[in-house]
């Protein structure tokens, strides 16, 4: 298969935004998840997969996904917590209390996603995230299927107890924190 | 775990993110469902378990639109551009060999030129007669030339340009035409239209014969991941997957003792070896579910331990797909540095201390009235070569967390063997009183690399 320049430019755009995040989901950083995906599109264009264009979003996620996991593999450093923007979430008709509930509870899960092992991280962004099935998340991580399920269960598990240890510091904060953060913000 | 027709709530727990997944086979499912319709703290547990996987969904979503900048797009589009690649060399590649058809040409047209004003000075006033048997040598010479190598061209590609094929057919015509040809001009002019377009030609050739190899070097690498997924999928022809790991893989066999045990340097042992780990591997899955589409009761390993402990039973092929994966699938999507060596996300001790747990927890609820729950658990134990690999794992832990290793050891070690019912009863007791599930379990968690 070949790409014409017109066609390369379209799959940037319509695949761009959610490989980058893809990336970014899994190493936790910006600048790193850019250069993973400036390198997939180099790869997509240099030597295209096999097969229809249909096969194309499918291709490039594994490789996104394999590179994400290589630098993981290789930095084996601690996670720096997310630039994380909650803009998106509050772009929405819900009522001003509402948006501070989902921004909240947003804020929390990203933060609980962040102090995940790189490990755990990684397969929950490819499953929750990504959809990958159970086969290609083995393939990624070298792993059998069979283990993908347990390993997710404790992926998730580990993600529960996070939120939930993140839930009750913010319940044991004192209200005028609460207060004082909304009146500086104002 | 409880048997095929029935779920506990332990066993909704351990099959959660295959729910979740919709990864359940069909029978699983269905016994989950009739579990989750009867007990709503399983349902609380599921649904929020879902809430969650929505909120992760939408933290990681919600980066898409922040991270994509005009920036980036332009940093990709200018990579792609950069003189460096491949691609440019490629084009380079093109380049030259059309430029070795444009020499050839010119020499061509040299030569006529010279023959013409040869022939014209030798004999200036030289008649119309023969000025026109020379183009008509001359065109029947290039015609010919030209059809030569466009026969050439088509045998090498099919898709070689048909103009050169018209241009040809036009030059023989002309040659039948002698009151056409008026001047050596014109006569020079046609033999450049032919000669141009059999350049076409083959230059089209050469790029068709380029991209034919390529193709076929593209065809190769296909047929190496395909082997690579059919080992995967179907654990079918594993003598060409051996083969192959023996051609792209030497140092790996030495990796992978286990399965390669006693195996020396020659590829047929490796077949022989892989053969036998995959048939391993078939045995054990193909059995169990015979055993669980039998349907009867005492005879069906539980259903969540079943699934884990065939989990590790593929073990052994799988270390032979992951192998193939991690030098061909892998490579061809980007993972060009695999990292295996001190890869800590593969098969580790938290992962045998989980599928320790796992057998102990099927042991613990085996039929004592019937023997065929241990007979599995021992073919799980044996195809996972857990034991030994629970020996392994114990020599790298702190002593007090290596009793609990040595006690699971011994519950599964004692079952091993031949075992008559009261003992049996005995090992499910101590498993229950040391509560060894959990311990293993935590254990699991604290030594998790993953």
């Amino acid at each position: 298969m070949s790409l014409s320049e017109g066609e390369f430019a379209k799959l940037m755009k319509t695949l761009g935004p959610r490989l980058v995040a893809l990336s970014q989901g899994i190493c936790r950083d910006r600048d790193t998840a850019e250069d993973i995906v400036q390198e997939a599109f180099v790869k997509l264009w240099r030597t295209p997969p096999d097969g229809p264009e249909a096969v194309i979003p499918s291709w490039m996620r594994r490789v996104v996904t394999n590179l994400s996991i290589n630098d993981l593999r290789r930095r084996k450093r601690a996670s720096s917590l997310p630039e994380f923007s909650t803009d998106r979430a509050l772009r929405d008709d819900r009522r001003p209390e509402e948006k501070i509930d989902l921004a909240d509870n947003l804020r929390r899960v990203d933060e609980a996603l962040a102090k995940l092992p790189d490990e755990k991280r990684a397969i929950i962004v490819m499953r929750v995230y990504e959809q990958m099935s159970y086969q290609e998340i083995a393939e990624v991580l070298g792993i059998p299927v069979g283990t993908v399920m347990s390993r997710l269960n404790r992926a998730r598990e580990a993600l529960k107890d996070l939120v939930a240890a993140g839930l009750d510091r913010a319940e044991d904060e004192p209200m005028v924190f609460r207060l004082d953060r909304g009146m500086g913000s104002s | 775990m409880n048997t095929m027709e029935q779920f506990t709530c332990d066993d909704i727990s351990a099959v959660l993110s295959g729910l979740l997944d919709g990864e359940l086979d069909e029978r699983r499912q269905h016994v989950a469902d009739v579990h989750l319709a009867k007990c709503e703290r399983c349902r609380t547990m599921v649904n929020e378990a879902e809430e969650l996987d929505a909120e992760v969904r939408a933290s990681v979503s919600a980066r898409e639109e922040a991270c994509w900048s005009d920036e980036l797009e332009r940093r990709i589009l200018l990579s792609i551009n950069d003189p460096v690649t491949e691609w440019r060399s490629q084009r380079r590649l093109r380049i030259s060999a059309w430029s070795g058809w444009a020499t050839a040409i010119a020499a061509l047209i040299m030569v006529a030129f010279l023959l013409v004003f040869e022939n014209g000075g030798s004999n200036s006033g030289g008649s119309a007669e023969d000025i026109n048997r020379l183009a008509s040598s001359n065109t029947n010479t290039n015609a010919n030339s030209g059809a030569h190598r466009d026969v050439q061209a088509k045998g090498v590609n099919e898709g070689a340009s048909s103009e050169a094929v018209a241009a040809n057919r036009s030059v023989v015509e002309d040659e039948g035409d002698d009151s056409v040809v008026s001047s050596d001009e014109k006569l020079i002019d046609e033999n450049r239209f032919a000669l141009n377009d059999d350049a076409n030609a083959n230059d089209n050739s050469e790029e068709g014969s380029v991209k034919g190899d390529a193709d076929a070097g593209a065809s190769d690498a296909v047929t190496v991941n395909d082997s690579g997924f059919t080992a995967i999928d179907l654990l079918g022809d594993y003598s060409s997957i051996s083969s192959r790991l023996a051609v792209f893989v030497p140092d790996e066999r030495s990796a992978s003792a286990p399965l390669f045990e006693g195996n020396e340097e020659s590829a047929s042992e490796t077949d022989r070896e892989a053969e036998s780990a995959i048939d391993s591997s078939r045995v054990a899955s193909g059995g169990m579910v015979g055993d669980d589409e039998g349907g009867g009761g005492g005879e069906g390993v539980e259903v969540a331990g079943n699934a884990e402990l065939n989990d590790g039973n593929v073990e052994g092929a799988s270390d032979v797909a992951l192998r193939l994966a991690s030098v061909d699938g892998p490579a061809d999507e980007g993972d060009d540095e695999v990292v295996s060596s001190e890869d800590d996300w593969r098969y580790g001790t938290d992962d045998v201390l989980f599928n320790a747990a796992v057998a102990l927890h099927a042991l613990a609820d085996a039929n004592v009235d019937s023997f065929s729950d241990v007979r599995e658990i021992n073919q799980a134990l044996e195809y996972d070569d857990l034991l030994d690999k629970l020996a392994e794992s114990r020599e790298e832990m702190r002593s007090e967390d290596a009793s609990i290793v040595d006690r699971a050891w011994a519950a599964l070690e004692w079952v091993s063997g031949p075992v008559d019912q009261a003992q049996l009863v005995r090992v499910q007791e101590m498993i229950a009183d040391e509560n060894l599930v959990n311990r293993l379990e935590t254990l699991s968690d604290e030594y998790g690399t993953y």
